[in-house]
């Protein structure tokens, strides 16, 4: 844990230098100004771990290995389980590295941060919503796992794009508007933008609503992929 | 020579493996180039709205990551087996032990035996963006030029197998779980991407001496596109490209030994 | 490297091996105790001993993957470790012998076959016949000199039909044949096998034993069996080491073993009401399980006396007479019950 801080602290000073030379000569770039782009890259680095998990595919080999199975004797809600023991790790990670790592940025730079004392509690409350929603992401990869033995190949075959919509690569704002507009209506847009625009103090409460209603509508779809792919698995006996 | 008669025989068999997954592996093959130029995409839609970055132009910063992106790609091909956690799984499921029972240097057998061959979709990408680019760039192709994206790629690929032999060194006299590996390519690889001006003076240093990685790429992309390099960072330093590579080599290769060394007194323990 | 070469040399040497592994600054461990042994051509060794005794360490040393902290070995005519203390503190005599070690540990490699009975040496996603050609390869055996040898191998062990299988597909018994014959084929002078016959079935058992029975009996491949599955023992090996903490506590035939116990015989007894304290003249107990009693007596005694004896002096439910087991011997010394059976140890007797 101690080197994903010392990595996530060293790329976060390496594209605060990247962000500085690209706005050394301009006040402000598609409507961002450099202390939003800083807050991005700090945001960013901070929320990495808690999307590019360790654990990222797990379920899917519990499922083709039957070792779900197990869980489904269990008393306790299966789905409820997965996501209880995915956002406990999380939370390891939301106070050993994202935190850290985002009040090194504050302290070292100069970020656009919340105006008010609202601004200042809404910032963790996104960053819980951005964790539930990544799990949902990642768990309806994971789900591929129901239908074929290539999950792997097909998750991670859609990872990337999905990412990069989310804005892992760069902020959508640079993207063109087409695409902005697009991927501002998926849930990707809770992942990480919602928490960057909280933080950075914009559309606050219009990014909180996107992503509680995100997380909500993703969680109904995600118990319900998993009450069908049980109920396949079931079928084909395990 | 033996030893690499035999890492191409057991290349070619893990090859010829791979390949009797076609659907898993050509879809590994098309996620590879998809992950590289969605992030070539990323630097071209930063670059579209800023114009520049340190004063160099957006077919000149590509130019910097596809020479990085290809060098990646490459080592990622030949080193994937002795990175962090591939490499413990290697020696704590026996295998490492099983390797040194084999007619071949340890090293040899553990990268030829599957070596990741699926990124060449990040190579392809990366090799064709780079000729693009380089015309785009004003760039005229010749001897020269050949030669120094060929010293790029190639000195980059031995600090990054450096670095994982260092890695796997420290995998076998700890035995513990630190991502060194991972870790040090990734910041590493960060900083190659640009060009080492917009750096500051620390970081620069680091980059060019402490992990060669800026030496290796920026220094010959200065010479391919008629630049001239920051404060530190002359294009003089043309001529350390090779020799702190090999120095950078040398060290590794020793930790290494000194690893299986270990490994040797202690069985594993 | 053929096995029928060296005639009057031993094909494993071992001399005053000794192990310690540092455990931390103050403390170290000792695997192997100082033990010497020699394996002659063409010999088949079994090699046994409960967990943590030091087997697998003795083998990793002579296969060289392990270095010895003292002792002479030589294995195949190589000496994979040269002599030296403990701590070495010449540094160029450390950096000589690494240079030259790793030299003679890939040629050790190739004189040498192994087979681990729980880990794969074949390449298991491509057909098996491209493991054989692999293997060829990386031995450098000439390609006339392995297709004869592949053919013979094939006809043995029936490997034919699997041939163009690929291996993950094989069963567990078919692949133990093969990772067999892929470890002869180099014509290796030794080979050590570490549990071949663990997990498989009667029939495949039977059929690994046969392989390796006639690979000793028509090519004199010396082998060194690592088991714990005292049936390939006695199967298979004419001598049998045992070893124990670290010390070898017997080392010569099955036969003598057994002979030597067969001094005693054992009455099983059950009993219809165990008492507490359950004695016979002229009888030892070996064993108690519920109502049943082992009752260990020399073979020149008389068992009916011996009957005569229980049943007047007990409730019997019913008796019977056993011939002794390889099994209790083997158990009986890891127990420390038995010492001073040929031991063959530097040190002193437990």
């Amino acid at each position: 844990m101690v080197s994903g801080l010392a990595v996530n602290l060293f790329v976060g000073l390496v594209l605060t230098a990247v962000y500085t030379a690209l706005y050394s000569r301009h006040e402000s770039l598609v409507g961002l100004s450099r202390a939003d782009a800083l807050t991005y890259v700090w945001v960013l680095r901070a929320l990495y771990s808690i999307f590019y998990v360790p654990w990222h595919w797990t379920i899917a080999t519990r499922i083709r290995s039957g070792e779900l199975a197990v869980d489904l004797v269990r008393p306790r809600d299966a789905f409820v389980s997965l996501f209880a023991f995915d956002l406990g790790r999380n939370s390891a990670q939301l106070v050993w590295t994202t935190l850290p790592v985002l009040v090194t940025g504050m302290l070292l730079l100069p970020l656009a941060l919340p105006d008010d004392v609202l601004g200042w509690a809404a910032a963790p409350i996104s960053f819980l919503l951005g964790t539930v929603l990544g799990f949902q992401v990642r768990f309806l990869q994971e789900a591929l796992a129901f239908a074929t033995p290539s999950y792997r190949g097909l998750g991670r075959l859609t990872l990337l794009p999905l990412y990069f919509l989310a804005g892992f690569i760069v902020p959508i704002e640079f993207f063109p508007a087409v695409l902005r507009n697009f991927a501002e209506a998926t849930p990707l847009f809770g992942l990480l933008t919602a928490p960057v625009r909280v933080v950075q103090g914009r559309d606050v409460a219009w990014s909180l609503a996107v992503q509680l209603v995100w997380a909500v509508l993703l969680g109904l779809i995600c118990r319900w992929v998993f009450s069908r792919g049980v109920r396949a698995l079931e079928l084909a006996g395990g | 020579m033996g030893e690499l008669r035999c890492y191409r025989r057991l290349a070619r068999a893990a090859l010829r493996a791979d390949l009797e997954q076609p659907r898993l592996f050509w879809s590994s093959v098309a996620c590879s180039a998809v992950a590289s130029s969605l992030e070539l995409v990323g630097i071209v839609l930063l670059l579209r709205t800023a114009g520049q970055i340190g004063g160099w132009n957006i077919y000149e910063v590509i130019v910097l990551a596809c020479l990085t992106y290809c060098s990646l790609s490459c080592h990622g091909a030949v080193a994937i087996r002795i990175y962090d956690d591939h490499f413990r799984q290697l020696v704590f499921s026996g295998e490492f032990a099983q390797a040194l029972t084999r007619p071949l240097r340890p090293l040899t057998w553990v990268c030829g035996s599957d070596p990741e061959f699926r990124v060449v979709g990040r190579f392809m990408v990366s090799l064709g963006v780079l000729v693009w680019a380089t015309s785009s760039a004003g760039v005229r192709w010749g001897p020269v030029q050949l030669g120094l994206v060929v010293l790029s790629i190639g000195c980059t690929i031995l600090v990054l197998l450096s670095i994982s032999l260092m890695g796997a060194s420290l995998a076998l006299r700890t035995g513990q779980g630190i991502t060194f590996t991972e870790a040090i390519v990734g910041s590493g690889i960060s900083i190659a991407t640009y060009p080492a001006q917009i750096f500051d003076v620390a970081l620069r240093m680091l980059t060019i001496y402490v992990l060669p990685l800026g030496l290796t790429v920026y220094v010959p992309t200065l010479w391919l596109l008629g630049k001239d390099g920051p404060a530190f960072v002359p294009r003089e330093l043309l001529a350390l490209v090779p020799v702190l590579t090999a120095a950078f080599l040398v060290v590794a290769l020793m930790a290494w030994g000194k690893g299986v060394r270990h490994y040797l007194e202690n069985g594993g323990e | 490297m053929v096995s029928g070469e060296k005639n009057s040399r031993p094909v494993v040497e071992v001399c005053n091996l000794r192990k310690e592994f540092v455990v931390s600054k103050q403390e170290s461990r000792v695997a192997v105790a100082g033990i010497d042994f020699t394996i002659q051509p063409g010999e088949f060794v079994g090699y046994a001993g409960p967990n943590g005794a030091g087997k697998s360490t003795t083998v990793k040393i002579l296969t060289g993957i392990l270095r010895p902290t003292v002792g002479k070995v030589i294995v195949a005519g190589l000496q994979p470790w040269q002599d030296y203390p403990f701590r070495l503190s010449d540094w160029r005599s450390r950096w000589i012998q690494w240079r030259c070690g790793r030299g003679v540990r890939q040629e050790l490699a190739r004189r040498t076959g192994v087979v681990f009975g729980q880990r794969s040496s074949l390449w298991w996603e491509l057909p098996l016949r491209e493991s054989f050609d692999l293997v060829r390869d990386l031995y450098q055996v000439p390609a006339e000199v392995a297709r004869r040898r592949l053919a013979a191998l094939n006809e043995a062990l029936n490997l034919g039909p699997l041939l163009n299988q690929k291996v993950s597909t094989l069963s567990l018994g078919q692949r133990m044949r093969a990772e067999i014959a892929a470890a002869v084929l180099p014509r290796p002078a030794v080979l050590f096998l570490d549990e071949p016959t663990i997990g498989l079935d009667v029939e495949a058992k039977a059929t690994v034993r046969q392989v390796l029975r006639e690979l000793n009996a028509r090519e004199g491949t010396t082998i060194l069996l690592t088991t714990h599955d005292l049936d390939d023992i006695t199967a298979l090996c004419r001598r049998l080491m045992v070893i124990d903490r670290g010390r070898l506590i017997y080392d010569g035939t099955v036969e003598g073993l057994r002979n030597t116990y067969s001094t005693e015989r054992v009455l099983v007894v059950d009993l219809l009401d165990p008492p507490g304290d359950f004695r016979v003249s002229g009888a030892t107990v070996i064993r108690a399980e519920g109502a049943r009693r082992w009752l260990s007596f020399p073979r020149d005694a008389s068992a009916a006396a011996l009957v005569e004896r229980v049943l007047a002096a007990y409730q019997v439910a019913d008796l019977t007479l056993e011939e002794p087991q390889l099994e209790d011997v083997i158990r009986r010394m890891y127990r420390g019950e038995l010492t001073g059976l040929g031991e063959k140890s530097a040190g002193p007797a437990r």
